[in-house]
């Protein structure tokens, strides 16, 4: 349809002009991107949720069905060339419990593996906000992304992957939401609000800000475990030391509960031995030692 | 299989494995490195010890460490050398072990040159990207908190909010989305049905609660009130009585004078206006009684009722 309307206005401005000069649709765009979003088998409702939230939310972005291997991810980057996108977002769901996110920029861009915890969709009914299926957020990014190097390369991520390019497709033109990241505690937080404007600010341009904030939801809480350097391959330039795997939080646990049992069962049998270990002296004045004869 | 299980048993081969040879070769080239890179650690070690009793952030040390290892984390990624093979001082204490991890910052600038797009020199409208003033983690004292840390959330996405619309609108890019503009929401309308619903509902439950409790204060307050007047009835009912009575003794013992008892009445009179009726009739009932003293009238057996008490 666009290209049918864009041939007609053509037509109708000036034949001597075949390409579009860059003043005519606006300066000179640079950020063009495209998301491929993409989940392993193994997804829980949960997160098949969310993978739709960020969806809606992101109109450059492409869906794909589930992809088969969670060994050969190289296939990723041949996806995203057949599909023109230069981005991927790649959810891996391990044991129906473990969600993790990889961001990469395909062809050699480096990639990014996370651990997706604390996860609460749109659809919770504590989200009372709403924005416009497409609209451009404002990004909001803490300080201490600033302060070191993969934080940096962190954020030029999010905003390439999270942040909607200008005159994208489907997105539309007002814009009535921003997402927030920060860091806290080694990890990525990232929320999404709405923005309420009052009457008299909407009115009024040059009027004091009265913004107030409603949240959208999702909700998501990332802990950084790797950097590659290429895309869903090459050297590990990256490691994150606080990072403790879920399945060895698992073992540990078990190992705590077992370490417990142990102790109670060691705790019976002593009770037992003391038990019968521990027998009254004889009593010279008792009744049947009296009364023996 | 079998045979090749027989092979094994009669005849060892003096030939070494590859794995072996691989190892061979790490100690052959360690040994003479080892030494070196011992005397340096032995020292660097030392040092590292007085920080760490000095200083409280155990990062310290591991960084240290990362950035030795730089350099060899190009060629191979896991290079340990085990413990018992390096030459330790007697009464160095033991070194923490670290988690050998990889922290190539030159690579990660590399990665990050080759993805970015200057922003900078770009109008604001590219990427709608703020960064906020202050760093949140310094904001919160208890990242356990849940009110707290959103708070921290929500005050940045504010800030972003108020000095991204600034930005915007100076670049003329419409910014309030006109109340007629209609389009697909993210969320269904369906949903924000259900979400308004409830809204509701948790606002009637809330007034319902609190006129409950006011209903169930106001009842104990009247039941109060109610038990006062009761008492204060039977009070004036006891009164009343007593006075009959100390009155009839008085009659009896001949003491009795009707200015003396008149005056009793009418103090009573000035009070309430119910029990001046009431004693306005056991006045008269009394007065008719000293007027025929031969005949005394029985009171009713209402009234007699309560002289059993």
């Amino acid at each position: 349809m666009s290209a049918i309307y864009r041939a007609l206005t053509q037509d109708t401005n000036s034949k001597g002009i075949s390409k579009p000069q860059a003043g005519s649709f606006g300066p000179k765009r640079v950020n063009k991107q495209r998301v491929l979003l993409i989940s392993s088998r193994g997804i829980v409702f949960r997160h098949r949720h969310l993978i739709a939230d960020i969806n809606a939310l992101l109109p450059h972005s492409r869906k794909e069905p589930k992809l088969d291997t969670k060994k050969s991810l190289y296939e990723l980057n041949e996806l995203a060339e057949m599909y023109n996108c230069n981005n991927i977002m790649y959810f891996e769901c391990r044991k129906h419990k473990d969600l993790y996110m990889w961001l990469s920029k395909p062809p050699n861009g480096p990639t990014i593996k996370f651990f997706v915890q604390n996860l609460h969709t749109m659809d919770e009914l504590d989200f009372t906000g709403n924005c416009l299926k497409g609209s451009r957020p404002i990004l909001s990014f803490d300080k201490t992304f600033e302060t070191e190097e993969k934080y940096q390369l962190m954020k030029e991520m999010f905003i390439q992957q999270f942040g909607v390019p200008p005159r994208a497709r489907r997105s539309k033109p007002f814009v009535d939401h921003v997402m927030t990241f920060s860091i806290l505690d080694g990890k990525v937080w990232i929320r999404n609000y709405q923005i309420n404007e009052s009457k008299e600010s909407q009115e009024n341009e040059q009027s004091d800000e009265d913004l107030t904030l409603v949240e959208i939801g999702p909700r998501l809480v990332l802990t950084p475990i790797i950097i590659l350097e290429g895309s869903f391959g090459g050297p590990k330039i990256f490691e994150n030391k606080q990072y403790i795997s879920p399945n060895v939080v698992r073992a540990q646990l078990k190992q705590q509960a077992a370490a417990h049992a142990r102790g109670r069962q060691q705790d019976a049998q002593d009770k037992k031995l003391k038990k019968r270990e521990e027998v009254l002296k004889a009593d010279p004045l008792a009744n049947d030692f009296l009364f023996k004869e | 299989m079998t045979e090749i299980m027989s092979k094994d048993s009669e005849y060892k081969s003096h030939t070494l494995s590859k794995k072996e040879h691989r190892l061979l070769r790490k100690l052959g080239k360690k040994a003479t490195e080892d030494k070196k890179e011992v005397k340096e650690d032995k020292g660097t070690k030392g040092m590292d010890l007085n920080i760490l009793d000095e200083s409280d952030d155990e990062n310290e040390v591991e960084d240290f460490e990362s950035e030795k290892k730089e350099e060899e984390e190009e060629k191979e990624e896991t290079d340990d050398v085990p413990y018992s093979d390096v030459e330790l001082d007697d009464d160095a204490d033991v070194v923490p072990h670290t988690k050998l991890t990889v922290n190539n910052n030159a690579a990660i600038k590399q990665a990050y040159a080759s993805i970015s797009i200057p922003w900078e020199k770009h109008p604001f409208d590219e990427s709608q990207s703020i960064m906020y003033h202050e760093k949140v983690e310094l904001e919160i004292k208890d990242i356990y908190d849940d009110t707290e840390r959103e708070l921290a959330f929500f005050k940045q996405g504010l800030d972003a909010a108020n000095e991204g619309r600034k930005k915007l609108l100076a670049l003329k890019v419409p910014f309030s989305r006109p109340a007629d503009y209609f389009a697909e929401m993210v969320k269904s309308d369906e949903h924000m049905e259900k979400l308004r619903l409830k809204l509701v509902a948790e606002a009637t439950d809330k007034k319902a609660k609190e006129e409950a409790k006011r209903q169930r204060e106001l009842k104990k307050f009247g039941k109060q009130v109610q038990h006062e007047t009761l008492q204060q009835r039977q009070k004036d009912k006891h009164d009343t009585l007593d006075k009959i009575k100390s009155l009839r003794k008085k009659r009896q013992n001949n003491e009795i004078d009707n200015k003396e008892f008149d005056v009793g009445v009418e103090e009573a009179s000035a009070g309430k206006e119910e029990v001046s009726r009431k004693k306005r009739r056991i006045h008269n009932q009394v007065m008719s009684k000293s007027k025929d003293k031969g005949k005394q009238q029985r009171p009713g057996k209402s009234k007699r009722r309560h002289w059993k008490k």
